[in-house]
């Protein structure tokens, strides 16, 4: 048998290869479309199975599910990996994990800070990226400063119940930052956010109680019960934010 | 007919099972007539489900790190509810709802200090079982000391895994939760459920006995919560999974009535298997459940303000999607009870009515006039070695001090008070950086600290005698349970936040020669930071905002654009007092729920003696000199040895100059020259 000439090889194992190359991206893309078609409910199932669960989380994240990289980053212990994960779940829609990126940007966890990229991400989150977005832009911070637009964002953050952003406009209305100083407007917003259970606005109204600030009549058994509510919330692992009306 | 008989002859062979394998109680049963006549159509029924959740092992009244009684609280008051509540409803069930054995010194001392033998119960199991217990539910917080001591005190309600057959002596009644497996054989780790058998007394005055399924849920949370503890040993199902697994199998086996205890609230977001509070959903897609008791939250169900407005939900009489629900606060705070009316009719119980009820241990009246319930004595007597030992525990040194720490200069001057704060919070963060967050490695760790306990109206100051410190005496001095967390600032910042803790002070002018109070009383001294690691001057004569002169690191001006740590509480990370730059997004160091004053514990703990040589004040603040013509002056302890404190604290520009007539405080004089 007539052996193949140099180039008739090199033209079969090129052919070989593209064929071989376009088979192995067929079948990614297959397993990809696989990994992309479980519903978040299953992903979320993966959570709780202590001796596979991890795993499979991590194939479905490599495989590029949104949910499962956000889950893989919130279960990693290092920030960097962790950002990374964030990233990959964030270019792919993941609201909270734009939202988290947001803040591992402003913060400089995992990822060189960067108030910009922070910026950028608050506003791809949504409603969840509000109140922090609305910062940013009061202060001027990662791009231009627009004090008025800043503080409508936070308004409407708390407006959509963030806790934090009403806790900020307690303490606005407190200490006459921004907003004109009226201490029952500050009362009004910090009981609101301690029904959501929002640690700080427990502590200060536990603290003002105390004290009788904000012409609040002094209540230590009040006060103590707040300040002891606060600490509990804050030794806890557990989801303490759904809205408990402590207050009227 | 054929068909009836074979299935009830299957279903009584079951109910043997499950009772041969749930650790039932049926201590309450009376004598069985030889043949019970069938339950008529029509037999009407009034059952009262009470239940308590989150007790988080307050057994009684009472304020470990102040050692003193707290009466809104404690399983002592909630007994005499309970009490109460039997007499009102002869037909009863008790039962708790979780996150029952963690939450005080109390349970501390028993896990971990002076850990309960295997042959004795829990306190909080104890006073519960005096109480008659009918069961109780595995929580989140019931994982947090580990499954092997779960294992010890939950007895033999723990049925599968290592930890499971330690014979020890756990609660008598039945502890079960249906979606926590354990994943070596994948077998529940306690009876998801357990079938009662009860006997009743019909609204017509007849025996009536029933078979009441209790069936328990946890969040399934835990597997991030006590991932430590849990890893690779056990595996969760959602909740609503596990009810529509384990539901049916209970009806089948013969309940009569199913009450889920679900360690879970009430949410309508879409319902994951991962979903904490998912009651919404046991009672919407699980059918066959009679009532839920639900819990974790620390919320109230029903009291008409919470949860309202939600679909399907009647926050005044107590349903969700038209199961009854009750959720009775947390530590013994308020018992719940689910009154049912039932109705036999011919082949099942069904619902006719129900109102969910709560009831306080503390209530106020429209005048604000509070009444507490009294405690049940009977529960005190019962627990008064663990109480004791837990007391002595707090009261015992964690280690001693050559030297008295008073905060009665504490806003004056630099102290050894603050100091030990700052050196401790210094002490966490520093190893913390070093083993987490080498990006940091090169930034100055600062700490702040402020006084909190300056005489408020009389309140009093920290003074810890020389000798023992006691876990008590920390708390004194740091009064809150605020958490550790650190923020990374640039210098401009730390210095807008001193200049905001030196509003303190009243601005002075050096030319009047009347007297000048130093200090404006309207501004809490919880908010007078002092930061450790660098110096700094305050000018009390200039006006707020620009009186910190001379800041400097290592005794160089502070580079105002470069990084700082900054040690502080969750509180002022979070944005707390105000303070410009700190809204919660600068804080790099949590400690995750590490108390600043458990790490102040276990800073003296590992000093094991505080010197003066080591953890004496150091003078990294003072007021700019200048002189007055009138005097300056602030109030302080009249306690008559105070400025030998002040000598210890080598602070040596004040001088007593008077003691009011009521000895409640002395006035000092501050020579600002000196």
């Amino acid at each position: 048998m007539k052996a193949l000439s140099k180039p008739m090889l090199a033209l079969v194992a090129i052919t070989l290869f593209a064929t071989g190359g376009i088979a192995i991206k067929q079948y990614q893309h297959r397993q990809q479309a696989r990994a992309l078609a479980i519903p978040n409910e299953a992903v979320q199932q993966l959570r709780l199975d202590a001796k596979n669960g991890n795993e499979r989380l991590l194939e479905l994240a490599k495989l590029g599910h949104p949910l499962a990289a956000r889950l893989i980053a919130e279960r990693s212990d290092d920030k960097k990996t962790a950002a990374q994960w964030l990233e990959k779940s964030a270019e792919a829609g993941e609201p909270k994990a734009r939202y988290l990126l947001g803040m591992a940007y402003l913060k400089g966890d995992g990822v060189p800070q960067d108030a910009q990229k922070a910026r950028l991400w608050f506003s791809a989150a949504g409603e969840m990226g509000l109140y922090r977005l609305g910062m940013l832009t009061l202060k001027g911070e990662g791009g231009s400063k627009d004090q008025a637009k800043g503080i409508a964002m936070v308004e409407a953050a708390a407006k959509n119940n963030d806790a934090a952003a009403i806790y900020t406009l307690g303490n606005w209305y407190r200490y006459g930052d921004y907003l004109k100083q009226d201490d029952q407007l500050a009362i009004k917003h910090y009981k609101k956010a301690a029904n959501l259970q929002y640690i700080p606005a427990l502590q200060e109204l536990a603290l003002a109680l105390e004290m009788g600030e904000m012409g609040l009549d002094i209540n230590p058994v009040e006060a103590h019960k707040l300040s002891a509510m606060a600490g509990h919330i804050s030794h806890c692992k557990q989801d303490h934010s759904n809205e408990v009306k402590v207050f009227d | 007919m054929r068909i009836t008989l074979l299935a009830s002859l299957i279903c009584s062979s079951l109910v043997l099972v499950a009772c041969n394998n749930a650790d039932t109680d049926t201590a309450a049963v009376t004598p069985v007539a030889p043949v019970a006549p069938p339950t008529a159509a029509g037999t009407k029924l009034d059952l009262a489900v009470l239940q308590t959740t989150d007790l988080h092992a307050n057994v009684l009244s009472y304020d470990y790190y102040k050692t003193t009684d707290d009466t809104t609280l404690g399983f002592e008051r909630t007994a005499t509810l309970i009490d109460a509540a039997r007499k009102e409803n002869p037909n009863n069930l008790l039962v708790d709802d979780g996150d029952t054995i963690q939450g005080t010194s109390l349970s501390d001392f028993q896990a971990q200090i002076e850990p309960v033998k295997c042959d004795s119960q829990l306190a909080i199991h104890k006073v519960m079982s005096a109480m008659k217990y009918d069961a109780g539910n595995i929580g989140n917080h019931e994982f947090n000391y580990g499954l092997k001591y779960l294992g010890q005190i939950a007895g033999n309600s723990m049925k599968t895994g290592p930890e499971a057959g330690q014979n020890c002596k756990g609660p008598d009644f039945p502890l079960v939760t249906s979606n926590v497996n354990n994943t070596g054989d994948g077998k529940p780790l306690f009876d998801p459920y357990v079938i009662l058998d009860r006997t009743f007394k019909s609204a017509d005055g007849k025996d009536i006995k029933l078979k009441v399924g209790i069936i328990g849920f946890t969040p399934p949370g835990i597997m991030d919560w006590d991932k430590r503890n849990l890893e690779g040993k056990v595996s969760v199902l959602g909740i609503v999974d596990a009810a529509k697994k384990y539901v049916p199998e209970m009806k089948a086996k013969g309940a009569d009535i199913v009450v889920a205890l679900a360690h879970s609230g009430i949410s309508t977001a879409d319902y994951s298997s991962s979903m904490e509070n998912a009651v919404y959903y046991l009672a919407k897609d699980v059918p066959a459940i009679t009532a839920i008791v639900s819990g974790h939250s620390h919320s109230f169900f029903p009291d008409g303000k919470n949860y309202a407005g939600i679909k399907n939900v009647d926050n005044v009489k107590g349903l969700v999607n038209g199961v009854p629900t009750v959720m009775s606060g947390f530590w013994g705070n308020t018992l719940g009870v689910l009154k049912l009316n039932l109705e036999f009719d011919g082949k099942v119980w069904k619902t006719n009515d129900s109102k969910g009820e709560l009831k306080s241990v503390s209530t106020k009246d429209a005048a604000g006039v509070a009444t507490v319930v009294p405690a049940k004595a009977e529960i005190a007597k019962l627990v008064e070695k663990e109480h004791q030992g837990t007391i002595k525990y707090v009261n015992a040194g964690v280690g001693k001090s050559e030297y008295r720490i008073s905060s009665f200069f504490t806003q004056v001057a630099p102290t050894a008070a603050m100091r030990l704060i700052n050196l401790a919070q210094t002490d966490y963060v520093t190893k913390f950086v070093k083993a987490n967050l080498p990006q940091y490695a090169s930034l100055p760790i600062l700490s702040a600290a402020a006084p909190f306990k300056v005489n408020f109206r009389g309140t009093g100051f920290t003074d810890i005698a020389a000798g023992d410190v006691a876990i008590k005496n920390i708390a004194d001095l740091y009064l809150y349970p605020n958490t550790l967390q650190a923020v990374k600032i640039n210098g401009a910042t730390v210095k807008l936040w001193l200049e905001k803790s030196a509003e303190q002070f009243n601005q002075i002018d050096p030319s009047k020669t009347a007297d000048q109070n130093l200090i404006n009383d309207k501004f809490p001294s919880y908010n007078f930071d002092q930061i450790d690691g660098i110096t700094y001057e305050i000018d009390v004569t200039k006006e707020k905002g620009s009186r910190i002169v001379n800041l400097s690191l290592n005794g160089k001006a502070i580079d105002l654009k470069a990084d700082f740590i900054v040690v502080t509480n969750n509180y002022r990370a979070s944005g707390g007092g105000g303070f410009a730059g700190l809204d919660g997004s600068q804080i790099v160091v949590d400690s995750g729920g590490d108390a600043n004053r458990d790490i102040i514990v276990n800073y003296v703990k590992e000093q094991k003696t505080l010197t003066l040589a080591k953890q004496g004040p150091v003078a990294n603040w003072r007021f700019a000199k200048v002189k007055t013509a009138g005097k300056v002056l602030f109030e302080s302890s009249a306690d008559t040895s105070a400025l030998s404190v002040a000598a210890q604290d080598k602070i040596s520009n004040i001088a007593l100059d008077s003691t009011k007539a009521d000895k409640s405080a002395s006035v000092f004089s501050i020579d600002l020259s000196k």
